[in-house]
């Protein structure tokens, strides 16, 4: 049965939400199929706009999905450049990490505890 | 009831959010433009403006998916209408205050941003796959502080009124979060709530100075840089129907007092009332936090914004989460 | 009844949307349409960063081959419903640079400039009656 998603602080029905999207949905179409659908396929209209420059090739143009969170390491680099240094590569590196941490995960649980 | 619920209320709500939200555009570009000492468009510009992109050819790039290029804008228009049936407006229970909560709408609002990320890694063009970028990175930095926002006021509803769902928007609009909190440092941290929430608002908008996924003399349009014609249309007017949404949101949480209740009249006038008190609120909170900002500000640039949202408006948004923790606990 | 056509540009001379193809002096002399002196907002135009949205194509001042060649690029990407207005005397006829060996001559042997605005260069008056009349002698001509 599919019913609400209940907790014990809020309600979340999806179907509901389907159904109210696929009225609006209809209606945005609506309004789309009122506007102009043609265009000159196969011309130069269909090119990408690079401020008028010709594409020579579509590899060049690519921006990569390496550079996707640009902003997001920029901005919080104190917290990245730590991080990106703290991964050496070095097995005994990361199994001192994970010893370091355990200890203190330990001290935490037992104090807490008692 | 049925129909009535789940057919009329949806055509209502996007018709009459599209007819609203072009109208504020309209007063917003005459306010702006008075500031800078110009006369500005008439009040009716936005209309004629989406009637002229309507009869403008819609080119499809031919490095675009098309399907998705296409799909984006509609995803846009359609999802951001549907926000608003889960929003208490002008006083009146959500039409679908059974079906969702506080949380659907702050996950909902997600949603456009992301048809636009979609829509602008569809176009198959550099400029709009860096506006696309951006987009993205910016909705992950907005949503931190306004989930905080969303957890407090629930937090602090369930301190106080144990019995009611915390979450549902309906309760919360009406029980003012002003009379829940028992000092000054409960008020002080509302502030502190309410200012983060009106630095989020103008981000959701993606407007000047958080207007990077579609700065026009940056990225040239950014994520709408390939869009013409109807699919632009259906952008400008979903970017109309935010400006309802948004600020219907903060009202509910922070202003959701209506007037009626001073005029000794009939249902129906209070009803009218409310809706025309409603529309000044809406306005107002439009003026301060979008109007103003964008005559008086520049652009940000993308890690600027990052420090913004992910750090300074978290900050203070936790600040006044802990203030209100503080208030109770005293 | 007006015709089909007629409605659409009834539609398009109240929102023109302008994207600017300038490349010279006209550049500096047309910006003061945009500030609050002569507000070109207050006729519906503002200017668009992409052609993708613009109606009209304003080039201002002469053009050199090589940025012919971009500006016929930028005009082929517009959608129709679209015009070209040519600002200045350097459109026209080359202007000042008549002898240079790089420069255009003459815009409309290269591309269909709908309506030339004289003047080196033009006052801003003249940039919004040729937009008001541009329309209007596009409906007049078909």
């Amino acid at each position: 049965m599919i019913g609400s998603l209940l907790s014990n602080a809020g309600v979340w029905m999806p179907l509901a939400w389907l159904f109210v999207l696929v009225v609006t949905w209809a209606i945005v179409y609506y309004i789309r199929s009122r506007g102009e659908a043609r265009y000159h396929k196969d011309t130069e209209q269909v090119r990408p706009f690079l401020a008028g420059h010709p594409e020579t090739s579509k590899a060049a143009m690519h921006v990569r999905a390496s550079n996707e969170y640009w902003g997001f390491m920029e901005a919080l680099k104190g917290y990245y450049h730590p991080l990106i240094k703290g991964h050496t590569g070095n097995l005994n590196d990361y199994i001192c990490w994970f010893i370091c941490i355990l200890a203190i995960v330990l001290v935490l649980v037992i104090s807490v505890g008692v | 009831m049925f129909i009535l619920r789940f057919v009329v209320a949806p055509i209502i709500a996007i018709l009459g959010a599209i007819f609203v939200g072009l109208i504020i555009m309209g007063i917003d570009r005459i306010l702006a433009a008075r500031m800078q000492s110009r006369v500005g468009p008439p009040l009716r510009q936005p209309f004629w403006d989406v009637k002229k992109l309507m009869i403008k050819e819609n080119i499809i790039p031919e490095n675009a998916i098309s399907w998705l290029f296409n799909a984006a804008p509609v995803i846009c228009l359609a999802v951001v209408s549907t926000i608003l049936l889960y929003l208490p407006l002008a006083g009146f229970s959500p039409i679908l205050a059974a079906h969702g909560d506080l949380i659907v709408v702050v996950y909902l609002l997600i949603l456009p941003a992301l048809a636009k990320v979609i829509g602008g890694f569809a176009s198959g063009s550099p400029f709009a796959s860096v506006g696309a970028q951006r987009e993205m990175v910016m909705m992950m930095s907005y949503e931190f502080p306004l989930a905080i926002i969303a957890v407090s006021v629930a937090w602090l509803l369930s301190k106080v009124h144990p019995s009611l769902d915390a979450f549902s928007l309906q309760a919360i609009a009406t029980h003012p979060v002003w009379g829940l909190v028992k000092g000054p440092l409960g008020i002080v941290g509302l502030i502190l709530l309410l200012v983060s929430l009106l630095v989020v608002t103008p981000g959701e908008l993606s407007v000047i100075p958080f207007d990077l996924p579609d700065a026009p003399t940056e990225i040239v349009g950014g994520v709408l840089a390939e869009y013409s014609g109807r699919n632009y249309a259906l952008f400008y007017l979903a970017s109309a129907v935010k400006l309802v949404v948004l600020p219907s949101l903060l009202i509910a949480i922070f202003f959701p007092y209506g007037i009626s209740g001073l005029f000794n009249v009939g249902a129906a006038a209070a009803g009218v009332i409310d809706v025309v008190f409603f529309l000044v609120k809406l306005f107002v909170i439009l003026f301060f936090s979008v109007t103003c900002v964008h005559v008086l500000a520049a652009r940000l640039k993308i890690d600027q914004l990052v420090n913004t949202y992910f750090m300074a408006m978290t900050a203070v948004s936790l600040v006044g989460l802990v203030l209100i923790v503080l208030d109770a606990a005293i | 009844m007006p015709s089909e056509k007629a409605i659409k540009m009834n539609r398009i001379i109240k929102a023109i949307w302008v994207f600017n193809w300038f490349n010279s002096c006209g550049f500096t002399e047309l910006i003061p349409v945009v500030g609050s002196r002569w507000d070109m907002e207050r006729f519906g135009m503002i200017i668009t960063p992409t052609p993708r949205h613009a109606d009209v194509l304003f080039i201002a001042g002469y053009q050199t081959w090589k940025s012919l060649e971009r500006a016929k690029r930028v005009y082929e990407q517009m959608a129709e419903p679209r015009v070209v207005l040519g600002l200045g005397a350097c459109t026209m006829s080359g202007g000042m640079y008549w002898d240079s060996y790089n420069t255009v001559k003459r815009l409309s042997d290269y591309l269909p400039v709908t309506m030339y605005i004289p003047g080196c260069p033009p006052r801003p008056e003249a940039v919004f009656e040729a937009c008001v009349k541009i329309f209007q002698h596009v409906k007049e001509l078909k």
